[in-house]
């Protein structure tokens, strides 16, 4: 059941009229009805897939419980250490099992070794990465004492599980979800129209954008080593807007969503395509994932207090474990490291972009800053690394244009795009947007009515497009 | 609460509104635009046509047949109503309203593809590649025969939401609408151009790509109720019509390996009842070049040449 499809419309209408009208005498009711829609959520992928998480639940709420009640350093350093292991064994099974036994086949084939290991033929559970890192980060919590362990299993089940988040994020933090679960919700008009506005938002970012950019960023991966040099960075860029369209769409709706259940997530992305730094870059994008590795790795491995050769370390280590966490492929890691590499000049230097100042440097490090991730982009949607590498070659190699670029110049996505940037804009200098918003509400009307009509327009109602992020 | 449910009603009840405008816009742009550029649509336009052959069934009907050189060498006149993607279901529709406008044929020459299997469930019919396809029928939707073919190949639910929210039928085929060539149309009144030959149906491939990377898996089109039903159907309309039959098995590039047994039973089946002829184009491998086909289960130019050039030889010999 995918966000941009009827029969979510048609669910979350339910579960709404439900949580807000039948079971919202009882706070536990509540819960559990969430609980349960969750769970039905969850399961019309794949119904098997509920014990994996109810078992990864069931782990995290009693290790929590145990931690709770020890006192002994001893002992709670082996109990968080067993629930982190079974973790990251599901994780490790499910996910990453296939590509170590394939890589290691290769490299034998490789040394000379005729190498046939048995490889597994396991479906990714979705969203496994997201509610893996909502448990591991529960259970340090816990160990830490920085939040105390729930003794309310539905709670903590709905946590895990609750499904505007659960297959793709953004990754929940304990100490800000568990509390929501915990105190009465009360409607609130405001906070429900602004969820409304947020979801259909990320309809347009998702349905317009992504999906838009989606045939032409295949068609060029498809026939890369044809196409000009012109075409080939065009849908380097196109991809740019259409992963930021698809995740941050996604992550609009799933904020939105929740919002009508009186429920705020965590933000995930602040206009990353406007910074001005690398560093900036990722203060901006995937922030739940970015600010996980921050507080749950980069700074127990030391982080920048231990000189500048740890710090540079810790952050490789970040982007090398984050490119992994994407996905079980060279591509990703590839993708993770080079976004380690931009990130050294600004440790050594210490180079950061300042707040308030706007000169005309900043608009150029904007600009170089959107071109070197469009680069590491191409690792990212590259299938495999030989693909990559072919298809930046080809970059160079290529004629740079040729007479079908006009023809197959992409112009229907471009103004979308643009009236992307100019809201986006607006949003990132914080005037116009919300003006337009409230000042003129028949503006906002008309606004929100034409692009709906566009996004029902554009919404492909029999083959509903899969959100890139549900494969991590 | 009261205020947020006022005002979410209100929010859908403008867009079904403003939703009826666009369906009006939309039909409006999609009968001038689309016209006869559409094959099934064509096809269904034919009147008075009269033919010795006629050519009916999927993608590589349409594509096997090089109509020309087809007329030339029996010195006949033909005509193709094979249209990509098409099921038994759209084969019935196109050859039912070809007899009703007045038009005649003496022989059908049908697409019979390989079928691995045959099975009960009608729901398994949704993975085959051959469908119906609703967005070309959507002007002739209340014609009954082409109704009653839309019934069994849609969902009631569906049906009803086309029916009372008829955007959705729009926003369901977006991809017809692209802004490019709506922009194209409003400014240069620029219409669709048919992708066959509008005066014959041919509609022959020139893609040369193909260098035999794929072998065709057999048994993807499987025979269920449904487009048993059809099949049936077209083969009684043409006797009924006193038209013969020909069932041909258009090439494959070399195909896997299978059990034929059921495929061949049913072949004399529909000859005894149906007194039908059957040809297999599949029967040789030794024409079964790679550079005969633009992808393993449809030929290109060259491939359609060489083939119709087979099936005039077949047809010379009674």
């Amino acid at each position: 059941m995918l966000f941009n499809s009827i029969p979510f419309a048609l669910f979350l209408i339910l579960v709404f009229c439900g949580y807000w009208f039948i079971f919202n005498k009882n706070l536990r009711i509540q819960n559990a009805f969430i609980f349960a829609t969750s769970y039905l959520f969850y399961g019309w992928w794949d119904w098997k897939f509920l014990f994996l998480i109810s078992g990864s639940a069931l782990v995290g709420f009693c290790v929590g419980l145990m931690l709770e009640k020890t006192e002994d350093l001893y002992t709670r350093k082996i109990l968080v250490g067993i629930a982190i292991t079974i973790n990251i064994l599901f994780l490790a099974t499910f996910k990453y099992a296939n590509f170590f036994t394939q890589s290691l086949e290769e490299l034998f084939n490789h040394l000379g070794f005729q190498a046939d290991f048995i490889t597994l033929k396991l479906i990714l559970p979705i969203g496994i990465s997201f509610y893996t890192f909502h448990n591991i980060s529960y259970i340090i919590d816990v160990y830490r004492r920085t939040i105390p362990a729930t003794k309310d299993i539905i709670v903590y089940a709905s946590f895990m599980s609750y499904f505007p988040q659960l297959v793709a994020g953004p990754i929940q933090r304990a100490k800000t979800l568990i509390p929501q679960f915990q105190k009465e919700r009360q409607f609130d008009y405001a906070t429900a129209v602004a969820g409304l506005q947020q979801i259909l938002w990320g309809l347009f970012k998702k349905v317009i954008i992504a999906d838009t950019c989606a045939v032409h960023v295949n068609a060029a991966f498809a026939h890369y080593e044809t196409l000009p040099g012109s075409q080939l960075i065009l849908a380097a860029v196109l991809f740019a807007f259409q992963i930021y369209g698809d995740f941050s769409g996604y992550t609009d709706m799933a904020l939105g969503i929740s919002k009508l259940f009186g429920i705020e997530l965590t933000t995930n992305f602040k206009t990353p395509y406007f910074a001005r730094s690398i560093p900036d870059f990722w203060k901006r994008w995937h922030i739940s994932l970015t600010t996980w590795f921050k507080d749950y790795l980069y700074i127990p491995l030391g982080g920048n207090k231990r000189g500048l050769a740890i710090t540079l370390r810790n952050t490789l280590i970040i982007f090398f474990v984050s490119g992994f966490w994407h996905g079980a492929n060279w591509t990703f890691i590839a993708w993770g490291l080079l976004n380690g590499i931009y990130f050294i000049p600004y440790l050594f230097f210490k180079l950061d972009s300042k707040e308030e100042a706007y000169s005309f440097t900043d608009y150029v490090h904007m600009c170089f800053v959107f071109v070197s991730i469009c680069f590491s982009w191409i690792f990212f949607r590259a299938n495999t690394i030989t693909v990559a590498f072919a298809y930046i070659s080809h970059l160079f190699t290529n004629p740079f244009i040729n007479r079908s670029l006009y023809t197959q110049f992409p112009w229907s996505i471009m103004l979308p795009i643009l009236f992307l940037l100019v809201v986006e804009w607006a949003y990132f200098r914080k005037d116009g947007f919300k003006a337009i918003q409230f000042k003129y509400r028949w503006l906002a009307w008309t606004c929100y009515v034409c692009l709906a009509i566009f996004i029902l327009m554009n919404m492909s109602f029999h083959q509903t497009s899969d959100f890139i992020y549900f494969q991590f | 609460m009261k205020s947020f449910l006022y005002k979410s009603v209100l929010f859908i009840g403008l867009l079904l509104i403003i939703s009826y405008v666009v369906y009006f816009i939309l039909n409006a742009f999609q009968l001038s635009y689309y016209k006869k550029s559409l094959k099934t649509r064509w096809a269904i336009e034919l009147t008075d046509k009269h033919v010795d052959y006629l050519f009916l069934g999927s993608s590589r009907m349409a594509n096997m047949i090089a109509a020309n050189a087809f007329d030339s060498t029996l010195n006949t006149t033909s005509i193709n109503l094979a249209t990509p993607g098409s099921s038994y279901g759209e084969s019935y529709v196109l050859l039912q309203q070809y007899l009703t406008h007045g038009n005649t044929a003496k022989t059908l020459i049908l697409s019979f593809d390989f079928f691995k299997s045959r099975y009960t469930n009608p729901d398994e019919e949704s993975f085959t590649p051959l469908t119906f396809k609703h967005f070309d029928f959507f002007p002739y939707e209340e014609v009954p025969e082409i109704k009653s073919v839309y019934d069994s190949y849609t969902p009631q639910w569906h049906m009803q939401l086309w029916q009372y929210l008829p955007f959705s039928q729009y926003a369901e085929f977006n991809t017809y609408f692209k802004v490019d060539s709506m922009l194209q149309f409003v400014v240069d009144g620029k219409l669709q151009q048919a992708n066959f030959d509008t005066l014959t149906g041919s509609q022959l491939i020139y893609n040369f790509k193909f260098k035999g990377e794929r072998i065709s898996a057999p048994g993807v089109v499987r025979l269920g109720p449904r487009s048993e039903k059809y099949l049936l159907k077209i083969l009684a309309l043409a006797k009924k019509n006193n038209i013969s039959i020909i069932l041909v098995t258009a090439p494959y590039y070399k195909m896997e390996s299978f059990d034929r047994t059921i495929h061949t039973t049913y072949v004399h089946f529909l000859k005894n009842t149906f007194n039908t002829r059957y040809i297999d184009f599949t029967a040789s491998q030794e024409w079964q070049e790679y550079h005969n086909f633009s992808d393993p289960i449809h030929t290109n130019v060259y491939g359609s040449k060489l083939y119709t050039q087979m099936l005039c030889d077949s047809l010379r010999v009674k």
